[in-house]
């Protein structure tokens, strides 16, 4: 069955067709970042005005290459939840009107949930459960236990800011750009990571919950303290330090995500470990995951680069396995979901 | 030829379709907690279904392009370019002020004037537009734009929702909301054809208020290196 995948939770408009829920026939992806980059993060009414704007040009554009009918479509999936309300709206809308002008099925599909699946989506088979994921993105940190598709257990969530958005907020501190995953990942690599000392939050007990808030204050603190030494109008940061910063920083995420994911793994004796979101693009945290799992002696599934970020091929191969769930129109669109409900 | 309308820039949705020359019906919904606006696709159906239309008969889709709510805009915008997707069909996109002017045409035959619409956009601001009303249809004479400050002045005073108090002045205030009837009467107004494109675009006028505050911030900083 070919599903038509639709994505439009935060900044990427997405289409894409997959058939039976893993062989990619096509698809096209917008990403807004540099209609952001000047605000230092995603605009929530910008985001949903370049949705509405470019979403049909993007799927004309993929029906003029792959050359189907609307016909050889069996299904439609939009992500409904969670995400920037007004962002999903615009998906929700196109898709429901698709949906009754071609007589089709449309199935809401959870955008972590999606984000999961992508993590294995290429292999076209599924963990051994039970797994545990960590979801890891500019807007969600969390550690979830899978026992199957679709049959989740929160283990841990962030109870401030995401780590992705801990990264965004750190290069705004250090000058740098946005976003600012793969800007400090760049400079991390010629950075010192024991340079600064900078805090691994709530390691203390057997929480699985995740705190970066702090760190992002230290961060502030160490560039203001900088200033402070130096001269109190001064604004710029040798790069030499950046560069320090930035490693040191990116060493704290790594560590509080490596030790949790090995903390959730005992905890769920899981037969596998994903790890998805935008931020498993990050080259510091895929190398530490692959050591856990070499040392954890546990397969580890983690996605290419095209599917960490949002896009519909996650949704519309996710929606394949959901395809039962289908009905007429998708009535119901949530900011906050929790992946377990 | 039958021809279907939207209109969500508003509280009051509506959908209007147009069975033949004369022949109209309409479904209205006030968006609140149990009519969200995921609904607008479901109240179509139910629509269509009533007057027993085919989905694949529908030859024209009209759409409210704003300006109003941004959500509600979107609403409409996404689903008309769906169906315009879709079936293969064009879509008519209308500013909503032109919707409220046809609507005043309507409602009054005798009228033949310059009318200036007003649509409240909060913060003290109006959108604003000027057409000329003749007998069969509406002129636009100025496009809309958003008036920061408006200033009524004359000896009735200064309250605005007074209404008929404003009468010598030509500045009746009105219940009128734009609707998708009035979409469909403009769908066949000879003046707003060049309104037919392949996919409607949205009328915000207003930019994003982060738009405004970076704005706002660039002029403040180059204020103060001068």
């Amino acid at each position: 069955m070919l599903v038509l995948g639709i994505e439009t939770s935060c900044d990427e408009t997405s289409v894409a067709l997959v058939e039976d829920g893993c062989r990619v026939l096509g698809v096209r992806t917008f990403s807004q970042v540099k209609s952001h980059e000047k605000y230092g993060g995603v605009v929530p009414e910008i985001a949903s005005r370049i949705h509405v704007n470019v979403l049909h040009y993007l799927l004309e554009d993929l029906f003029q290459e792959i050359k189907i009918k609307p016909d050889d479509i069996g299904l439609l999936a939009v992500a409904n939840r969670p995400g920037l309300i007004g962002s999903l709206l615009v998906g929700i809308s196109f898709a429901n009107g698709l949906a009754f002008c071609w007589n089709k099925p449309v199935v809401g599909i959870h955008h972590l949930e999606a984000h999961i699946y992508g993590a294995f989506m290429e292999e076209g088979k599924q963990p051994q459960y039970p797994s545990v994921a960590l979801i890891v993105s500019g807007g969600h940190t969390q550690l979830v236990q899978v026992d199957a598709l679709g049959e989740y257990t929160l283990l841990g969530n962030t109870l401030d800011d995401a780590a992705g958005e801990a990264f965004d907020k750190v290069a705004k501190i250090l000058g740098l750009s946005y976003p600012g995953g793969p800007v400090i990942d760049k400079y991390s690599q010629v950075g010192d990571p024991g340079a600064w000392s900078f805090p691994r939050a709530l390691l203390e007990d057997s929480s699985l919950a995740f705190s970066f808030s702090g760190l992002k204050t230290a961060v502030l603190y160490a560039v203001k303290g900088y200033g402070r030494k130096i001269s109190q109008t001064s604004s710029t940061i040798p790069e030499r330090m950046v560069k320090d910063i930035a490693a040191s920083f990116q060493r704290a995420v790594v560590d509080v995500l490596v030790i949790k994911m090995e903390r959730a793994l005992e905890k769920t004796r899981a037969r596998s470990m994903i790890v998805c979101g935008g931020v498993a693009a990050n080259s510091e945290l895929k190398s530490a995951m692959h050591a856990v799992s070499n040392r954890k002696n546990v397969p580890l599934f983690l996605p290419p680069l095209f599917l960490c970020t949002d896009n519909a091929l996650m949704v519309a191969g996710l929606g394949w396995h959901k395809r039962h769930q289908a009905t007429s129109f998708i009535l119901e669109t949530y900011s906050n979901s929790p992946i377990n409900k | 030829m039958i021809r279907l309308a939207i209109s969500t820039s508003c509280s009051d949705n509506s959908v209007s379709v147009l069975l033949s020359d004369e022949q109209t019906d309409s479904l209205s919904y006030s968006r609140d907690a149990s009519y969200p606006r995921e609904q607008l696709v479901l109240k179509i159906a139910e629509l269509l279904q009533k007057n027993q239309v085919d989905k694949r008969h529908i030859t024209e889709i009209g759409v409210d392009e704003g300006p109003g709510s941004f959500t509600g805009i979107r609403t409409g915008v996404a689903t008309a370019n769906a169906f315009a997707l879709g079936l293969n069909i064009a879509v008519h996109g209308f500013s909503s002020l032109d919707l409220i002017a046809e609507q005043y045409r309507l409602s009054h035959p005798l009228f033949q004037d310059r009318l200036c619409v007003a649509l409240d956009a909060g913060r003290n601001q109006v959108y604003f537009a000027a057409y000329y009303v003749h007998p069969t249809h509406i002129e636009k004479i100025l496009s809309d734009v958003l008036l920061e400050s408006v200033l009524l002045a004359g000896k009735t005073g200064t309250d605005p929702l007074a209404g008929l108090k404003l009468d010598h002045l030509r500045l009746p205030y009105t219940p009128f909301q734009p609707n998708a009837l009035c979409c469909l009467h403009l769908m066949k107004n000879p003046y707003f054809k060049n309104q037919v494109k392949k996919y409607a675009v949205p009328n915000y006028i207003r930019a994003s208020d982060a738009e405004i505050f970076f704005s706002k911030k660039i002029i403040d900083q180059s204020g103060q290196s001068d």
